[in-house]
């Protein structure tokens, strides 16, 4: 198995070329399959797992007692879970990460808490150290991680310094002789740090560059029981409860340089990219998740009655499946899509792992609401699934990068092209969120390719209105886009209510896109749209709804109330307060 | 997806559609135990455990989980058609096992489809062995089998020399969960397909039918005044009082 990264100053983007008003449809169609090789490894790995979770998990309990049992934990790791990610040669499992999502999925869909202890360790907590690790290191550190007998944390956030990870304080000093580096600063909301045996750990290092000192963000793999280190108490949340979060003290913690994670001054990169595909476990488990809490509300709406008639067979809670079954498709329909291109290489898919993340996550919170809406008061009861659903699922919207710094990162990068960080001298890889790189060849790219208007030549002639429609968005928000340039140019970094449009245009157009994609397999698969009716009806629902809200959204770059809404903001927060004076004020 | 019970339009047979096989529980903890049983041998590597399995090409995809659990090779002894008789599955595993250098050959109690608990004792007949049937605790010492056999609250153990056929009960071992490196290296291991040799079918199966649905509850009246009314259907319709 080789391992590819995201590589955005290199690789080619679907979500970048959308911002140019280009369908680079070949990164996009035929929508992935399968081997059949690979499908009954899958059928097998889930065969298994569910066997061992309907045995050993009980996700109320380990919600209610804020751990998992050590069965739990020692049977993910007998299964080989805990490996699953991690190379071959190197005692694991060597999986896809279209296998390894779908089986994060299939763990979210049992216990949400349970994939966190699972992604924590090989998603970001070594996932570092497969993508960058030197053979030493990963036979060191990575084999044990395989088996389960270390458990691996990733260590970034800080007091100060949570979605600005640049902020970090915690440093990593270079000893005299050059033999070490000595680790001092504190780590918050660690997930798994409790259990940890080893640490990925973001530390800036002091540099000279040209005469004058400089800190360098730099990884490091970290032993977790090395002198120095300690554990915060337990944090006490309001979901995913048994998953073990902490904060971490580093005090004078010697790292030997055989335990630096690629080179000085790397850090921030590899952070980027560890999360770049971790980030996709997070949709493919909130996709999951989903189905799951409202196929339990399907059963219920089927047996429960009121007004002589079962509730569900009133269309208002028909639309909620309706609307919700339509969206699961696009949810899922993207996080496959986007793991072929990780397994394919070569591709840039950081914007794709960005967009299935923030949609995946708000369905998988919105939709837990609809099912506890659904079951009526005992949804809100703690004998149900439901009100934990939501608690569980409201996480992801906020770790793994905050859906509103995923917008913004999907907006900026959006704007700047591949090959123009080169130009940005003196910068070793591109920060989007702190500064924006030339965005003159963005302008320049754009003049070329205005006349021609994008297609999906491989849509399902079925899906010829649903592909039309999403073409026009791609078109439309590229002339959107241009002027909003043209009228702020590099200003446009200031211009959020701007990107959050921009940014959600773009997610709506990948979902879509990846529906499109799904069900013209689908269909073709069948043999006929009467054989793929369900296909073709949530396509036809998704594709429409996704495109009238990026039109609004295309239109509100040019006409909006952004001006009065900053005032409004800006008043509330000068005065603390949202509200006016009333007439029942006293 | 929920699957519904359904019978075949032939009748004899359960309409396949939509299901999912796997190992029958039985021979699920057969299989645990053979791989426990080679586990605690001095030298694991010197034994065999082989599973043996007749059925069409489904039956392939249980004897892989058998393997990814730990067994070590398989045989399917292809057979399309629906089979009933007992005597006819045994013969055809008689005549695959008549000659194997087997120590121990293990069968589940009963299937637990059609719980007819007879293949393992025709076969042991078949091939001359002797059998132990019905055990939920093993052990090989000195060349014999020890086994306990749970009765109506008693127990007894009883021994017999190797080779020998035993069937197993529950509560002998919970089967493991196959792991990710059993799944890939089970797909190493050899798998074998030959014609099953099924002997005559003697035993026919003439029908299957599922229990009558339910007829839907009547509410009679409300009440204590109701109860006379209750008591009497009860006992002249429902004839269970
Ligand atoms: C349960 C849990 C587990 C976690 N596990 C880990 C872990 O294992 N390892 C680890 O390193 N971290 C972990 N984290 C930390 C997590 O990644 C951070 O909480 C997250 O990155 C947000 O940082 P913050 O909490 O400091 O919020 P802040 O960055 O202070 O953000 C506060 C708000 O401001 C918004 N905001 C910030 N910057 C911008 C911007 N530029 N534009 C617009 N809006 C902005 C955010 O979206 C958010 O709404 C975990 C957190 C939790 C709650
Ligand atoms: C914390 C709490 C406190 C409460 N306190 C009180 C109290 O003090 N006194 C009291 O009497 N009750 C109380 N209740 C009960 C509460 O009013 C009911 O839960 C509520 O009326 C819904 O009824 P239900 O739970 O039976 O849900 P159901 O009526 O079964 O509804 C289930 C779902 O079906 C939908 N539905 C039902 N009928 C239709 C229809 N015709 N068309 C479309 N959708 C439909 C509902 O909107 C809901 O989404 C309380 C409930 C809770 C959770």
């Amino acid at each position: 198995m080789t391992v590819h990264l995201a590589d955005p100053d290199h690789n080619t983007s679907f979500t970048k070329g959308v911002f140019l008003g280009e369908i680079r449809e070949s990164l996009v169609f035929p929508f992935p399959e399968l081997s059949s090789e690979e499908k009954e490894n899958l059928a097998a790995i889930l065969d298994s797992f569910r066997a061992w979770a309907k045995d050993n998990v009980d996700s109320a309990k380990q919600d209610h007692d804020g751990h998992f049992p050590d069965n739990v934990r020692s049977g993910m790791a007998e299964l080989g879970l805990m490996g699953m990610n991690i190379p071959e040669e190197y005692g694991g499992f060597g999986a896809s990460a279209m296998m390894f999502n779908r089986v994060f999925g299939e763990i979210g869909a049992t216990d949400p808490a349970l994939t966190v202890y699972f992604g924590a360790h090989q998603s970001i907590g070594c996932k570092g150290i497969t993508l960058f690790g030197t053979d030493d290191q990963k036979k060191r550190w990575l084999t044990k991680c395989a088996s389960g007998e270390l458990i691996a944390a990733f260590c970034l956030t800080e007091p100060g310094s949570g979605s600005d990870a640049q902020a970090m304080r915690t440093t990593a000093v270079p000893s005299a002789d050059g033999k070490s580096y000595t680790l001092n600063g504190q780590k918050i909301w660690i997930s798994n740090a409790g259990y940890a045996g080893v640490f990925t750990v973001f530390a800036k290092v002091p540099v000279e560059i040209d005469g004058k000192p400089k800190q360098r963000v730099t990884a490091f793999i970290v032993n977790a029981h090395a002198p120095g280190v300690s554990l915060g108490k337990i944090e006490e949340k309001m979901g995913i409860k048994a998953s073990d979060t902490r904060a971490v003290t580093f005090e004078n913690v010697v790292v030997p340089v055989e335990d630096m994670l690629g080179e000085v001054g790397h850090g921030f990169k590899i952070a980027l990219e560890i999360l770049n595909s971790g980030r996709l476990g997070l949709a493919a488990g909130s996709a999951r998740g989903t189905r799951r809490i409202l196929d339990i509300a399907l059963g219920y709406a089927k047996e429960r009655e009121q007004f002589g008639r079962p509730i569900g067979s009133f269309e208002m809670i028909q639309r909620k499946f309706a609307v919700a079954a339509a969206e699961c498709y696009a949810a899922d329909a993207g996080w496959m899509l986007t793991a072929s291109m990780v397994d394919k290489g070569g591709i840039d898919f950081s914007l794709e792992t960005a967009a299935c993340k923030v949609f995946a996550s708000e369905l998988a919170f919105k939709s837990s609401v609809d099912a506890m809406q659904i079951a009526g008061g005992i949804g809100y009861s703690k004998e149900f699934p439901y009100e934990q659903a939501v608690r569980d699922s409201r996480i992801n919207m906020i770790f793994e990068g905050t859906n509103e710094v995923l917008r913004a990162l999907i907006a900026l990068s959006g704007l700047q092209q591949p090959g123009e960080h080169l130009k940005a001298i003196g910068k070793a890889f591109r920060d989007p969120l702190h500064s924006l790189g030339a965005i003159g060849s963005f302008l320049g790219e754009r003049v070329k390719r205005q006349v021609v208007k994008p297609s999906f030549p491989h849509a399902h002639p079925a899906l010829k209105d649903e592909a039309e429609q999403i073409a026009t968005v791609v078109h439309d928000l590229a002339l959107g886009v241009e002027k909003l340039l043209i009228a702020h140019g590099k200003d446009v970094i200031e211009h959020q209510f701007q990107q959050e449009r921009m940014a959600n245009v773009a997610i709506d157009v990948y979902l879509a896109t990846a529906t499109l994609s799904r069900a013209s397999w689908a269909i073709n698969k069948a043999g006929g749209v009467d054989k793929a009716q369900a296909d073709l009806d949530n396509a036809k629902i998704f594709i429409p709804m996704a495109m009238r809200r990026a039109r609004r959204n295309v239109r509100a770059l040019e006409r909006n109330q952004d001006a009065r809404m900053k005032s409004l903001a800006e008043r509330a927060l000068e005065t603390g307060s949202l509200t006016v004076a009333a007439p029942t004020d006293s | 997806m929920d699957v519904r019970f359904k019978i075949a339009p032939s009748g004899i047979s359960v309409d396949e559609s939509g299901l999912k096989f796997d190992i029958s529980d039985f021979d699920g903890y057969a299989v645990e135990a053979a791989l426990q049983i080679k586990e605690k041998q001095a030298d694991p590597a010197a034994s065999e455990v082989v599973v043996i399995s007749l059925g069409p090409d489904v039956v392939q995809e249980t004897l892989r989980k058998a393997m990814s659990m730990g067994a070590d090779r398989a045989v399917q002894l292809k057979y399309d058609g629906p089979i009933h008789d007992s005597y006819a599955i045994a013969s055809a595993l008689a005549a695959e096992l008549k000659g194997g250098s087997y120590d121990l050959v293990m069968f589940g109690r009963m299937s637990i489809d059609t719980a007819n608990q007879a293949t393992g004792t025709i076969a042991a007949e078949l091939l001359g062995l002797p059998i132990i049937t019905a055990i939920s605790k093993l052990d090989i010492e000195g060349g014999r089998v020890k086994a306990r056999r749970e009765l109506e609250g008693a127990y007894e153990l009883v021994e017999c020399p190797l080779p020998a056929v035993v069937t197993i009960d529950e509560g002998i071992a919970r089967p493991r969960y196959p792991s990710l490196k059993g799944i890939m290296a089970a797909k190493k291991k050899p798998l074998e397909s030959k014609p099953a040799q099924v002997g005559e079918e003697r035993y026919k199966l003439d029908k299957m039918e599922l229990p009558p649905e339910r007829a839907a509850g009547r509410i009679i009246g409300e009440g204590k005044d109701a109860v006379p009314e209750l008591v009497r259907l009860l006992k002249e319709e429902a004839k269970v009082l």
